[in-house]
Parts: structure tokens; sequence; C-alpha cells
């Protein structure tokens, strides 16, 4: 994990004070208009779920707004495709691992991107 | 109004709806479409996720908004309308057994404390999964941020 992933990280997840400073940091840091790694990029969702709790007031929070919608939908839309899935490896009874990994993304931040 | 029912039902499971920050946006699972209300629209659509019959979303519009120019009756019928044809909603009757919905849907409707004019609902639709990157009815945003 870099410097600049663990700011975000931070400020996608922390509360208080500690988010909102790894926020700072981490937009003064880089550009990430410009160039966002994929790790990061999938981060964006949870950022803008916990800068939102946080009330925070800033341009970036519209284009943040709409990778959450994005993702939201992305998630939705793989959710959706996913039960017609489980529902035919249910029919040949193989469930338990598949059904597991998709609780695990059904338990993140729902703008988050699926694992 | 609407016909064939006197309540309106979300059509979940193949509509999916969520509340970001004022902006509710919808996305029809079977047609693959995505839709964005706010304002007015946003709040007529609360009403029938509460159970709110359609009789009553009318007057709990006129109890909420300014409505000086007196088209608001044929704007919230055009949307009500709109959305059953893009299969967003779905018209059921109170009798019908397979109904979820909450009966007790005036307790959970708030009102606003101040009036706002009525401006008439928008249904705004996308096709393409990247518009929805760049559409922002609250912040402005461009294609850049």
């Amino acid at each position: 994990m870099t410097p600049h992933q663990e700011l975000l990280l931070k400020a996608a997840l922390l509360s208080g004070e500690e988010a909102l400073e790894s926020w700072r940091k981490w937009q003064d840091a880089i550009d990430w208009n410009e160039f966002l790694d994929h790790g990061s990029f999938r981060l964006l969702p949870l950022l803008y779920t916990n800068l939102y709790n946080h009330g925070v007031d800033d341009p970036a929070m519209g284009k943040l707004k709409g990778i959450y919608r994005q993702a939201w939908s992305k998630n939705q839309t793989l959710f959706h495709e996913m039960a017609k899935v489980v529902e035919y490896l249910q029919h040949a009874g193989i469930t338990k691992e598949l059904l597991y990994r998709c609780f695990i993304i059904k338990i993140t931040a729902p703008g988050q991107w699926p694992i | 109004m609407t016909g064939n029912g006197n309540r309106l039902k979300i059509n979940e499971p193949n509509v999916v709806h969520e509340n970001i920050d004022g902006e509710t946006v919808i996305l029809n699972l079977d047609s693959g479409n995505y839709y964005s209300i706010v304002d007015v629209a946003a709040d007529i659509w609360s009403y029938i996720e509460k159970g709110a019959p359609v009789s009553e979303i009318l007057p709990l519009i006129r109890k909420n908004y300014e409505c000086p120019q007196g088209n608001e009756e044929n704007a919230v019928n055009l949307f009500l309308n709109q959305l059953q044809q893009e299969g967003l909603v779905i018209a059921i009757d109170d009798k019908s057994t397979d109904s979820p919905l909450p009966q007790n849907w005036n307790d959970q409707i708030m009102t606003n404390g101040s009036k706002t004019v009525f401006n008439a609902p928008v249904l705004n639709k996308y096709t393409d999964m990247q518009d929805l990157l760049i559409l922002d009815p609250i912040h402005e945003v461009d294609a850049t941020g």
C-alpha cells in the first residue's frame, strides 16, 4: 500500500478530524482528476459516503457523487445478474462458497465496487 | 388518474432505487435504463414508496408546495403515468392479497416546514451507464469534474 492509498483509506473509513485531515492531505498530494490507480478508484464511492456523512462541502463532492452513483448502479446490475447464476448453481447443488462471496460484497458499502 | 388500482407500488425487485443527497436514482434492471429525480418528483416517489394512495398524492403536493399556477394536477398525473410507462411502478388495488404496502403511510410522511414553489416533476432518463458519472442535478459537474 502506498502512502497516498493509506491516506485515502483513512479518509474513506475513519471518523472525525482524522478522516477530514486525511482527505485534505490526499487531495493536496495528488491530482486525481488526471490519474488514479485502480485500487484507489475503487475506494472513491466509500470516500463519498464518509465525506457526505461528515457534511463536507467541497467542489469535488459532485464528481465523487457521480462515481458513487455509477458504482451503485453497476453493483445493482451485477447483483441482479448474479441472482440468476446463484439460482442455477443452487439447482446444481453448488452454493456455499459462491453465496459466501456474494455476502461479502453485499455487506460492504452499497456503492463500493465488488471484490 | 392511473387506472387499474388505487395505489402504486415500486416494481421491485426489478426496480431498485437509492436516495443520494436529495436525488433519487432509479434503476430498471429489466430494461437497463437509469433515472434521476429530484425535488417534487423525488417527493412523489417517496410517497409511493411509503404506500400513499394515488388519491392522496396530489393533496400532499399541495400541502408541501406553493402551487400558484394551478398546473400541479396535470403535471403530477403526467409524471405518475410516466413512471408506469417506464415500468418503474405498478398499479395495485388495496384489496390485493400480495400487496406489502404499509397501511400507516400517513405516519411516515413528513411535511415540509416551509413551502417551496411547485415545479413540474421531471423524470430524467439515461440509457448509458457512463452518463451516471457526470449527471448531477444538484451540483454542477462537467465531464472533467
